[in-house]
């Protein structure tokens, strides 16, 4: 399928190596996060819970512009990516990851919070008094039982991830061949009035949705169904 | 290895203060209360998963916990087992893989057993490739203590182990549990509010009530002593007693020796020489100051009281025959048309289907 400037392929491979760094970004800090807040009795729990959360009450384009902020030319990490490897961070396609991974970051940490506060802790009380220590204990119990869980948090952050427009546009622009995602794409057709090559893309945008949010079901069904006594 | 516990702590939750100073000796010592009056709590400060507020802890002369100066050992390094009431085996494992969880992080030279030798002894041959999800409430129980034993502690803490078992199952813990302390040299720590329990398997006792220790000695206490009456129902009073099978003594009837005791009782499964656990409701036995004579009941044994309790109704006589003990409940008013007293001889009738068999088949 010829889509101008552009062909299908590239696009959506773009739109997966985005969605899926952002994923790889947010897997370890999510599962750390998780187990914070779901699993140990820290202060100033509340103010956490509301600061990963507060991208999901933002609209993206204010997460985009406080990401502006960040890394921009003149930012303090902009300056340090300059320093470091000698390139900006706005817009290129490693913003589109940053500002994917902030925005996703919620719905991926919310569920797994849900499964980690779902494992007995009796459990890990028992693996404790069998000799195991609180890192074999994390990784043999506590993360297997929430396993399920965990991937439907992923899948659903990475469903977010793939679709983020609003912030993406502010920090990446919308440059094809090397900013343009999916969502992008389609805004840029309609736009232009392309509306059958937008249709496709649509088309294209939901059944990945689908098939993500069914998997992400399945899981979280059989989730349900583990980690009991 | 024996261990002995010296405790001195105290543990705060809003209205709650745990507050609890005690020296546990070696063997099977049980910890009884009314529900909510800190037992499990005491359990969970000595196995490391809650921390006392303050005071002192030591194991074996080793101090576990102490709040001046800071000690906490974490619970992996303690040596201590627990077998928790709803047994919590990782229900993403095998019966295995659960009880090769602890063995394998054991080191070689704790191990005073091997795994098939814990396997044999709970009889979990059968299941060993199960998921857990799917045993009934005894396996799982069983399994739970094979668990726990697998990994060899210095110390065995069971909170309320067979609440949840059926008879039969109660019985097979409780067998096992005796045999492993006494074959082991393994000390125990057994929270229940069960009396029976605690007199079959404890040799001695802390009774504690909102977060206090109210009193301390041999499990017979429970029997005699006023500070508890209140919370004990004495009422489902049962003996417990392990012996040892002679065989059938017609299609309906066996044999079984206790001591010097034969005991007829129903049917048992358990073949010739093999160890029975059986139990007999303290109101299901007759005293009688003289021989009955033609009477249905085929268990008629001869016994010296050993103690009276007079102070709670129902009167509970504590009586040994040929190195056995046995606890008959009367009604006050029974105790007193007898006349009964203290080393007096009284025939014992019980009948045989008052002796409930407690075997796992």
């Amino acid at each position: 399928m010829d889509l101008g400037e552009q062909n299908l392929f590239n696009l959506i491979l773009l739109s997966l190596q985005v969605a899926v760094t952002a994923t790889l970004i947010n897997i370890p800090i999510a599962i750390y996060i998780g187990w914070l807040i779901g699993r140990k009795n820290i202060k100033g729990k509340l103010i956490l819970e509301t600061l990963i959360s507060l991208p999901l009450a933002l609209p993206p384009v204010v997460t985009g512009y406080f990401l502006l902020v960040l890394v921009g030319r003149e930012a303090p990490l902009g300056q340090l990516s300059r320093f470091i490897f000698g390139a900006d961070i706005v817009f290129t396609w490693v913003a589109s990851a940053i500002a994917a991974s902030v925005v996703s970051f919620p719905l991926m940490v919310r569920a797994i919070i849900v499964a980690m506060q779902g494992v007995d802790t009796t459990l890990e009380r028992s693996a404790r008094s069998l000799g195991a220590g609180p890192l074999r204990t994390f990784f043999k119990i506590t993360l297997p039982l929430c396993y399920n869980g965990l991937m439907a948090g992923v899948l659903l952050g990475f469903v977010r991830a793939i679709g983020e427009f609003g912030a993406t546009i502010v920090v990446a622009g919308n440059i094809p061949g090397r900013t343009q995602t999916i969502p992008l794409a389609i805004y840029s057709k309609v736009q232009l009035g392309r509306d059958s090559e937008a249709l496709n893309l649509i088309l294209i945008s939901t059944l990945m949705a689908i098939m993500t949010l069914i998997v992400h079901h399945w899981l979280t069904i059989r989730g349900s169904k583990k980690g009991t006594r | 290895m024996t261990v002995s516990i010296d405790l001195n702590i105290t543990k705060r939750y809003g209205d709650f203060e745990l507050s609890i100073q005690s020296a546990i000796g070696n063997g099977i010592t049980g910890i009884f209360g009314p529900s909510a009056s800190g037992k499990s709590t005491l359990l969970n400060c000595i196995a490391g998963f809650e921390n006392p507020d303050g005071g002192l802890i030591t194991l074996n002369s080793k101090t576990v916990f102490s709040s001046r100066p800071k000690i906490n050992i974490s619970p992996e390094k303690r040596k201590v087992g627990y077998v928790h009431q709803h047994s919590a085996l990782f229900p993403h494992l095998t019966v295995r893989e659960n009880l090769e969880f602890g063995y394998n992080l054991t080191e070689k030279y704790r191990r005073i057993g091997s795994l098939e030798g814990i396997v044999y002894l709970l009889r979990l041959e059968q299941i060993m490739g199960r998921g857990v999800m799917n045993l009934s409430g005894g396996e799982r129980q069983r399994v739970a203590l094979g668990r726990s034993l697998a990994a060899f502690p210095d110390l065995l803490l069971l909170d309320e182990p067979l609440a949840s078992l059926d008879l039969p199952f109660r019985g097979f813990i409780l067998e096992k549990l005796r045999e492993v302390s006494r074959e082991w040299n393994l000390d125990m720590i057994y929270v229940s509010h069960s009396v029976s329990e605690m007199i079959a398997l404890a040799d001695s006792v802390i009774v504690i009530r909102n977060g206090m220790k109210i009193v301390e000695g041999n499990s017979s206490l429970l029997l005699n002593n006023s500070s508890v009456a209140d919370y004990v129902d004495y009422g489902s009073f049962e003996n417990i007693l392990q012996g040892v099978v002679d065989g059938p003594v017609d299609e309906n009837l066996s044999s079984l020796t206790i001591g010097d005791v034969r005991l007829i009782t129903p049917k048992l499964a358990l073949e010739k020489g093999k160890q029975a656990t059986v139990s007999i409701k303290a109101s299901d036995i007759i005293v009688s100051k003289y021989l009955p004579v033609a009477i249905s009941a085929p268990n008629i044994l001869r016994a010296n009281i050993s103690s009276i309790n007079h102070s709670e109704n129902p009167t509970f006589i504590d009586c040994e025959i040929g190195g056995c003990s046995l606890t008959a409940a009367l009604t006050k008013q029974s105790v007193l048309d007898l006349g009964l007293r203290t080393f007096d001889e009284v025939y014992l009738i019980i009948k045989a289907t008052s002796v409930t068999p407690m075997e796992v088949y």
